[in-house]
C-alpha cells in the first residue's frame, strides 16, 4: 500500500514485519497463500488458530503463507479514495495475485468483512464470476460448519482442523498447477478426493413453498453426499509454533498462548464448540512444559496463558501449574489463567499466579436456577458456586464476574429472576468492609448453533430478550451489583447468519452494500442496514422452532457427532436430565468412530 | 546496579510504533537477548528502561537514545551485538556505552530535525534568513482545545538549508520548551505564500537529540549543546 500511514489511527496495524514474522522469497515458492482474518489486526493477532496455521503452513517450502486483516473504516476509506487494493502484510503484494486467499471464520459477525476484504482485493464477490485469473477463495474455522451463509461467495470450504489434511490441499494444486487445467476442474476434480472439502458450486437446494428446504443434492450426482470434518487424533504430537510472531503494537491478547487441549470433555447442550472438536484431546505436561519454554525465550514475552475450553479439566492441570511456576518464578514471566472451576486448589494456583493483586474473578453458571443449568447439562451446582465464591472471597477476591444467558430452551419468567436471586446470595457471601465488593453480572442472549442439541430450537425475539433485560433492571436492588447485556437485535443477526440457508448469502451481500463493516464492534453495527437486508427473514430463520425430520442447511456436513445422538440430548434437555462428561462415561455420541483423545479406553 | 546509554536509529516501517509500544518492543527484546537487566521492586516489577525523549508517532529517528539499567556488568559490544540480533527490521543499536551510576539523568533540551516539503522553495536561503532575522514569529498553534497565536522565533536556534526543498533545524525540544517542526514548516509555507499549510506535505525526520550544557559562555553551539 502506498498510502501515507501518517494519516490513519494505529498505523502499525498495516506494516508487517513483526518478530519471527517468515520471509520467503515469493518468487520461488510455488504456492501463495494469503491467510485473512475479516476483523481488526489486534483482534486477528490475538488468534492462537490463525498463529498455528500460519506457521503450519510455512514449514512447507513450497508454501508461503502471508496475513491480510481488515483494514480498519478509516483506513478502508483512504484505500478506495486512492484506488489501493488490499495486500498482504508479509509482502505488501495484492491478494489477487495470490494462488489462495482464505479466511478464518470465527464468528458470525465478520461475514460482511470478508466480503469487504474480497472485494478490497479487487477480487469479485461472487464466486461464479471468478476466473482463472483469480485466487481460489477459501474458508474455514468453527462458523464454516455451517458453510451455506457465505456459499455464493466462498469457492471451497475446509471443514475441521487444519493439521489434518491441508497438506493433501497444498499437494493436490501443486499438481494440478504442474497440469495447467482451469480453476473448475481443480475444484470440481482434484479437491473432491478430499473428504474434508466442500465445494458448494457443486450442490444446489430446492426449497418447499413454506422456505424449508425440499432436497439438497449434487448437481451433477458425481460430488459425494457427506463432506467429513477433519481430524488429527493425537493432540500430543501435533504441530505447535515455538517461534510465534510478536506483534510490534499492543494486541487484545499480548502474551503468549499455550494450547492444553482440543475439544471439550464436558457436553453443555448450548456450546457448539463442545461438539464440534469432539473427541477430547489432550497434550502432555512435559510437551506442554517444553513448549512454553521455547515460546518465551523466542518470544520475549512476560506472560503466558493457558487455554483451552474449559482449562480446569485438563487431567495434568496441577502438575503443569507447578512446573510452570518453578520455571518462570525467576524469568519474571507471569502465567495467566483462564476461568477456572472454583474450588481450594484452584484458588491455590490462582493464588501463586496473580500475587497480591486480585483480578477479578470469573463463574459461568450460564442460567440462574437449578433446573435450567439442568436443561443445559451444566454441571455446576449451586452449592459449587456458592462454595467457590465463598472460598474465593476468604482468599482475598472482592471482584466476580457472572455469565448468564437469557433465552434458553424451557426458560421460565422464575429461570430469569434466578439470576439475580443468585448474584444476591453471593454479595450475601461478602464479610469485609473494604475493598468494596463488585459484583459484575453479564447477560447474553441465546443464540441457538448448528450441531449443538438446541440446533431445531427457537430464538427468542429481540423483543422478548428484551423484556427479560428490562425484567432483570426491575429486580436489582442491590448497588454492588452491575448488569451488562448484549444488544437483542445483534443476537437476532447472529441467529440468522448461524442457522441460515444460501438464500442468507442475499441478505449478507445486500447489508454489506448498504454498509454494514465490522457488525461485531457496537459503535460500528448498522441497525437500520440489518433491518432492511433481513426484510423480515428473521422470522423464518431465528423464531422458528425446527422439527427433527427437517433438513436442515448444514445436514451435508459430519463432525463425527451423530445427529441422533443431539436428538437424545434434546429430548433428555426437555427432562432436565443430565449426561454425565466423557471422561466419567462415554453417551455414545458417535464421536469414539475418529478414534482420538478421550474415546480411547 | 550498571547503567547502559543506548544509541539506536528507528526507520522505515518502525517509525509507526509508538512510544509505549517501543517501550514492550524493548522489553521483549532485552528478554529474548537475554540480557540481565534490572527490575523494580514491588508487586509488579518491570525492567529499568528510559527513553530520553519519545519519538512522535510517523517521525523517523537518526540517534535515539535508551537508558538500560543491568544487575551485572555486560560488555558494551556483546549487549549491542545481543540487541542487534533480536531487533525487528528497521531498529539499529549504533552504540551501547556504560555510563556512570551517578550520572544525572539525561535532560533533553534541543532536537535536530530534517524537514522536507513535497514542493521546492524559490529561494531556500532567503526564505531562511527571514526567518532567523525576525525577532518574533507568529504562528496560530492549535491544540485539541483552542487555537492560540505564539511567537516561535526563541525556539529555533539554528537553521540551515540542504537544498530546495530541504532544510535542518536545532529546536527547543522536551518538557520545558518544545517546538514541533510541523509548526517551523507551516511558517515557512506561509512565507512561501502557502494560504493553508497540510502537515502531511512535508516529512520531518529526527536526526538527534541534545542536552543544553549549563552556564556555558561559548557561543559555539556545537559546545553549548551536548549531544545525547
Amino acid at each position: 500500500m502506498t498510502l501515507d500511514l501518517r494519516d490513519v489511527e494505529k498505523p502499525a496495524r498495516y506494516i508487517g514485519g513483526e518478530v519471527n514474522m517468515v520471509v520467503k522469497d515469493a518468487k520461488s515458492v510455488c504456492m501463495r497463500f494469503a491467510l485473512c482474518f475479516p476483523d481488526v489486526y489486534e483482534v486477528g493477532m490475538s488468534h492462537l488458530g490463525l498463529s498455528i496455521l500460519y506457521f503450519f503452513m510455512n514449514r512447507r517450502d513450497d508454501v508461503y503463507c502471508e496475513r491480510a486483516f481488515a483494514p480498519w473504516i478509516d483506513m478502508e476509506a483512504r484505500m478506495r479514495e486512492s484506488h489501493s487494493a488490499l495486500t498482504s502484510l508479509e509482502t505488501d503484494e495484492p491478494l489477487k495475485a495470490f494462488d489462495f486467499v482464505g479466511f478464518t471464520l470465527q464468528y458470525e459477525m465478520s461475514y460482511t468483512n470478508v466480503i469487504n476484504m474480497l472485494d478490497l482485493a479487487g477480487i469479485p464477490i461472487f464466486s461464479k464470476d471468478r476466473t482463472d485469473d483469480d485466487p481460489l477463495i477459501c474458508a474455514g474455522g468453527p462458523c464454516a460448519y455451517n458453510p451455506e451463509p457465505l456459499a455464493d461467495f466462498i469457492d471451497f470450504f475446509y471443514i475441521g482442523e487444519g493439521e489434518a489434511a491441508l497438506d493433501s490441499v497444498f499437494d493436490g494444486y501443486k499438481a494440478h498447477k504442474a497440469s495447467g487445467k482451469s480453476r473448475r476442474e481443480f475444484l470440481t476434480s482434484a479437491l473432491c478426493d478430499i473428504p474434508c472439502v466442500y465445494t458448494p458450486s457443486l450442490y444446489q437446494a430446492q426449497y418447499k413453498d413454506n422456505g424449508e428446504i425440499e432436497a439438497f443434492f449434487s448437481m451433477d450426482g458425481q460430488a459425494r453426499k457427506i463432506t467429513r470434518k477433519a481430524f488429527a487424533p493425537d493432540a500430543d504430537s501435533l504441530f505447535f509454533p515455538e517461534k510465534p510472531l510478536v506483534p510490534l503494537i499492543e494486541v487484545v491478547h499480548d502474551r503468549a498462548a499455550l494450547e492444553l487441549f482440543r475439544g471439550c470433555v464436558r457436553g453443555c447442550r448450548f456450546c457448539q464448540a463442545g461438539y464440534i472438536y469432539r473427541p477430547p484431546r489432550e497434550k502432555k505436561p512435559d510437551t506442554l512444559l517444553n513448549q512454553a519454554r521455547a515460546i518465551i525465550s523466542n518470544t520475549g514475552y512476560d506472560e503466558i496463558s493457558l487455554l483451552s475450553l474449559s482449562a480446569s479439566d485438563y487431567s495434568g492441570f496441577n502438575e503443569l501449574a507447578d512446573k510452570l511456576f518453578d520455571d518462570f518464578a525467576d524469568k519474571k514471566v507471569n502465567i495467566s489463567l483462564p476461568s477456572l472451576r472454583v474450588d481450594a486448589v484452584s484458588l491455590d494456583i490462582m493464588t501463586k499466579a496473580q500475587g497480591v493483586r486480585k483480578s477479578s474473578l470469573t463463574f459461568a453458571p450460564e442460567a440462574g436456577s437449578q433446573r435450567l443449568r439442568d436443561v443445559a447439562n451444566k454441571g455446576v451446582t449451586e452449592e459449587d458456586a456458592l462454595n467457590g465464591v465463598g472460598l474465593a472471597f476468604e482468599h482475598g477476591w472482592s471482584k466476580v464476574k457472572l455469565y448468564f444467558m437469557i433465552g434458553l430452551p424451557t426458560e421460565t419468567e422464575d429461570d430469569v429472576a434466578d439470576i439475580i436471586r443468585l448474584a444476591d446470595k453471593i454479595t450475601k457471601l461478602y464479610k469485609k468492609k473494604s475493598p468494596p465488593l463488585r459484583v459484575n453480572v453479564s447477560v447474553s442472549c441465546f443464540v441457538p448453533k448448528p450441531f449443538t442439541p438446541f440446533q431445531w430450537e427457537s430464538q427468542n425475539s429481540a423483543d422478548m430478550f428484551s423484556d427479560k433485560q428490562l425484567f432483570l433492571k426491575s429486580l436489582k436492588r442491590d448497588k454492588r451489583i452491575s448488569l451488562s447485556y448484549h444488544d437483542p437485535f445483534v443476537s437476532v443477526v447472529e441467529g440468522v447468519l448461524a442457522r441460515g440457508d444460501r438464500r442468507v448469502g442475499g441478505t449478507i451481500f445486500t447489508a454489506w452494500k448498504l454498509g454494514a463493516r465490522f457488525d461485531g464492534w457496537s459503535e460500528l453495527f448498522k441497525r437500520e442496514v440489518w433491518k432492511t437486508a433481513l426484510a423480515g427473514s428473521e422470522e423464518f430463520y431465528t423464531l422458528r422452532a425446527r422439527s427433527v425430520e427437517e433438513i436442515l442447511p448444514w445436514d451435508h456436513i459430519d463432525v463425527g457427532v451423530r445427529k441422533s445422538h443431539l436428538i437424545t440430548e434434546r429430548e433428555k434437555a426437555y427432562d432436565e436430565r443430565l449426561t454425565p462428561n466423557c471422561r466419567e462415561a462415554c453417551s455414545m455420541c458417535g464421536a469414539r468412530e475418529l478414534a482420538g483423545g478421550t474415546c480411547i479406553v | 546496579m550498571f547503567k547502559y546509554a543506548v544509541n539506536f536509529s528507528k526507520k522505515g516501517k518502525t517509525r509507526f510504533i509508538g512510544h509505549l509500544d517501543l517501550l514492550r518492543l524493548f522489553q521483549r527484546a532485552i528478554n529474548r537477548a537475554a540480557l540481565p537487566v534490572a527490575r523494580s521492586t514491588g508487586f509488579n516489577p518491570h525492567q529499568l528502561i528510559t527513553f530520553a525523549l519519545p519519538l512522535p508517532l510517523g517521525m523517523e529517528g537518526e540517534n535515539e537514545r535508551a537508558d538500560i539499567r543491568a544487575e551485572r556488568f555486560v560488555d558494551e559490544i556483546d549487549m549491542k551485538n545481543r540487541l542487534n540480533r533480536v531487533m525487528p527490521e528497521g531498529i539499529v543499536i549504533s552504540r551501547c556505552r556504560a555510563v556512570s551510576e551517578n550520572e544525572q539523568a539525561v535532560r533533553v533540551t534541543a532536537s535536530l530535525y530534517e524537514i522536507t516539503f513535497k514542493d521546492a522553495f524559490a529561494d531556500m536561503r532567503a526564505t531562511i534568513n527571514e526567518t532567523l532575522c525576525a525577532d518574533e514569529l507568529l504562528v496560530l498553534k492549535k491544540t485539541k482545545k483552542n487555537a492560540a497565536v505564539t511567537n516561535i522565533r526563541p525556539d529555533i536556534i539554528s537553521l540551515s538549508a540542504i537544498s530546495d526543498y530541504a532544510v535542518t533545524a536545532l529546536l527547543s525540544a522536551g518538557g520545558e520548551r518544545n517546538l514541533k517542526p510541523s509548526l517551523l514548516a507551516a511558517y515557512m509555507a506561509q512565507r512561501r505564500g502557502a494560504d493553508e499549510f497540510d502537515p502531511l506535505s512535508a516529512t520531518y525526520k529526527r536526526i538527534a537529540i541534545y542536552s543544553e550544557v549549563k552556564d556555558h559562555n561559548d557561543s559555539s553551539l556545537a559546545r553549548r549543546f551536548l549531544r545525547l
